[in-house]
């Protein structure tokens, strides 16, 4: 789970970082209102749980309220990537000499933590060469690992000490929240009246999701997304995807490839949902329930079952179910393989449906509806 | 380093048919499950164990309390793990305390510093942990360690290594339609962090002159399929490698359902993973259904 900046900037001031004294705000009032407080220029910032923002228009630096509305209601007005901007950090526009780059990960490739710092901040790392990368285990960074880094990065004397101090509190927020990323590009070196410190000017935390169960703290960053969150309740791994065939079916990996083999056709996929393993009648009836309420664009279905665990019967039973109650208004597509794929089609077949065993006939089918 | 369990296995030194299974979680509605389902595939279970459980039996299987009693009463070697998340590092590592050698964590949704903690404690006892989020392993015909239907595997000369579950059975199946057959098939995990992963599978399959061919299956996330790709330029390996990727169509940074299935920037894509399979002489399906085909062709 990605955290948006204000949320990311929150916990670190939890764990003692310095922050810019910013507020997020969905009302152009408020905004002007925080603005005029902490003075102009202030720095406007949507609050997407994406990457490039800056490059997509949606950092901007304002002088006074005239610029701030307009501004502010053009970012309002912006989709992008399926989402919405419904909130808006203000924060100040702070001068600063110095921009950093630092982040801690997990490394899957080489199953360890690593720290990476650099003195390029602000621009793509994966594109700089000249950055100091250390592994580390579950102990964390050893002390010589954060003043090799502040080394590396040429600092004065006194931005040495402030540096590893900060990176230290970067880790302890990375190891208490069980994050997968905390990433602070650029950490600038802020010295004004006020502050003589390393502050996020950006920040970006991914937690694990699977550890939240155990951090209890971090309940009020989980994201309200009604749609997804009533497929958690059921175990599906949901997604909405902006096209309007619906994706559904057992298993990760199969119903990723299925978004692949639609998109093939030239469809474009609504969602991708994983029944996950042994699906009952009712786990298909709730999937189906899920798909009619949370994708009012979608135009049809496609479902792919590879019986195992899952038995093909009970997918066809959820369906018929579905269909009685009017749940199916759409055209469908299925694919019911493996464990009772005999059995679940004759059912289907008697009920006036047809089905397939082969994915790729299946896949026909669908395009001849879609006319390819 | 001495052999460990898995690679003895791989290597062909040693026939995993017959070895003492233990299943942690047996009383579980899904333990027992798969319980009743491998016990039908022949593999030669002695033992659960559910703790405050002990002394009951499940399908005439004994359950005992502790991994540690288990192992005494039983000389189990090999486990499969169906404890749920929050138990699932403490349940591997006293499999692991106990003398078990090969871990087999069915688990998902385990939090990935407990996948670093177990897998710690897994070196340290020279002993192999798989997943967790895997189906298993299965050796057609000979024992299967897992979830997986057994339909799509028959006995053969391939060995495949999948990121997925289903996707494992589903182009198992294909291989099995084109009657190519299966040596092994290992689900490392859908985790961004496996336990066991495809280069170290595959270096303990690559002196066994009865595999033949290496399917690879991966997706979207990490670079696990670019590691294998500079594995095998660098390395060689005398076997026909090809593979699958799932995700071609998946948009950036949105998790598809796997927590390792997630692309970063311009990090985990298939074309970048596809570039490198193929500068390694590895050819990559676009569908499922096109990797008998790839495996049939000679270079």
């Amino acid at each position: 789970m990605r955290l948006l900046e204000y949320q990311a900037k929150e916990l670190m001031s939890k764990f003692g970082l310095k922050v810019p004294r910013g507020k997020v705000v969905s009302d152009v009032s408020d905004a002007e209102r925080f603005a005029r407080t902490i003075g102009y220029p202030v720095i406007l910032k949507a609050q997407l749980p994406i990457g490039g923002r800056g490059k997509a228009g949606l950092i901007l630096k304002v002088k006074d309220d005239t610029e701030l509305q307009a501004n502010f209601r053009r970012l309002q007005e912006t989709r992008v990537s399926g989402y919405t901007v419904r909130e808006v950090l203000v924060e100040p526009f702070l001068a600063h000499d110095r921009e950093l780059y630092i982040s801690l990960f997990e490394n899957r490739g080489d199953r360890c933590f690593t720290l990476i710092a650099s003195s390029s901040g602000g621009v793509d790392v994966e594109e700089v060469k000249d950055k100091y990368v250390a592994n580390f285990g579950l102990g964390g960074p050893s002390e010589e690992v954060y003043s090799a880094a502040a080394s590396y990065l040429k600092l004065t004397s006194k931005e040495r000490e402030r540096f590893i101090s900060t990176a230290k509190k970067l880790y302890t927020v990375f190891d208490s929240s069980e994050a997968e990323l905390v990433e602070v590009n650029p950490l600038a070196y802020v010295s004004n009246s006020s502050s003589n410190d390393f502050m996020p000017l950006d920040a970006k935390i991914i937690l694990d999701d699977n550890a939240l169960f155990r951090r209890p703290e971090l309940k009020p960053y989980l994201p309200s997304d009604i749609s997804v969150e009533e497929a958690e309740k059921y175990g599906f791994n949901f997604v909405p995807l902006d096209g309007d065939v619906a994706v559904v079916g057992n298993g990760a990996g199969l119903v990723l490839a299925t978004l692949d083999m639609v998109s093939s056709r030239g469809l474009t996929p609504a969602c991708f949902l994983d029944l996950g393993g042994g699906a009952t009648p009712e786990r298909v009836l709730a999937a189906l329930e899920l798909l009619s309420k949370a994708l009012p664009n979608m135009k049809a279905l496609f479902i792919n079952v590879f019986g195992g665990i899952t038995n093909s019967v009970s997918v066809a039973e959820g369906f018929l179910e579905a269909r009685r109650r009017g749940l199916l208004s759409k055209p469908f597509f299925i694919r019911l393989s493996g464990a009772g794929e005999d059995e679940a089609r004759e059912l289907l077949r008697q009920n006036g449906i047809d089905s397939h065993i082969d994915v790729e006939e299946a896949l026909d089918s669908l395009s001849r509806w879609g006319g390819k | 380093m001495q052999d460990s369990l898995l690679s003895s296995w791989l290597s062909g030194s040693k026939d995993p048919k017959g070895v003492p299974v233990l299943v942690q979680g047996i009383t579980g509605r899904y333990g027992r499950l798969h319980t009743e389902l491998m016990l039908n595939y022949g593999t030669n279970i002695v033992a659960g164990v559910t703790p405050g459980k002990g002394g009951t039996e499940v399908l005439g299987v004994p359950v005992f309390d502790s991994c540690d009693e288990a192992v005494r009463r039983t000389g189990a070697a090999t486990s499969v793990v169906f404890v749920p998340a929050p138990n699932y590092l403490s349940a591997v590592v006293e499999a692991i305390r106990a003398g078990i050698k090969l871990v087999v964590g069915i688990t998902e949704r385990v939090p990935v510093r407990d996948t670093l903690r177990s897998l710690e404690e897994a070196r340290r006892y020279n002993a192999n942990l798989i997943g967790p989020n895997t189906p298993g392993i299965i050796f057609p015909g000979r024992i299967k360690l897992g979830i997986m239907p057994v339909q799509p595997f028959i006995a053969g000369d391939t060995l495949v290594l999948s990121r997925s579950g289903t996707l494992t059975y589903e182009i198992s199946n294909y291989l099995r339609k084109a009657g190519i057959g299966i040596y092994s098939a290992i689900g490392i995990g859908g985790d961004p962090i496996n336990s066991t992963n495809f280069i170290e599978a595959l270096e303990m399959a690559r002196d066994n002159s009865s595999i033949n061919n290496i399917v690879i299956i991966g997706e979207i996330g990490g670079d696990a399929e670019e590691r294998v790709a500079s594995y095998i330029s660098s390395t060689g390996l005398r076997k026909k490698v090809v593979a699958y990727i799932a995700g071609r169509s998946a948009p950036k940074e949105k998790k598809m359902g796997h927590a390792g299935a997630i692309i970063m920037g311009e990090a985990g894509t298939v074309e970048s993973k596809e570039r490198a399979l193929n500068s390694a002489g590895v050819p990559v399906a676009k569908m499922p259904w096109e990797v008998p085909e790839l495996v049939r062709h000679k270079n």
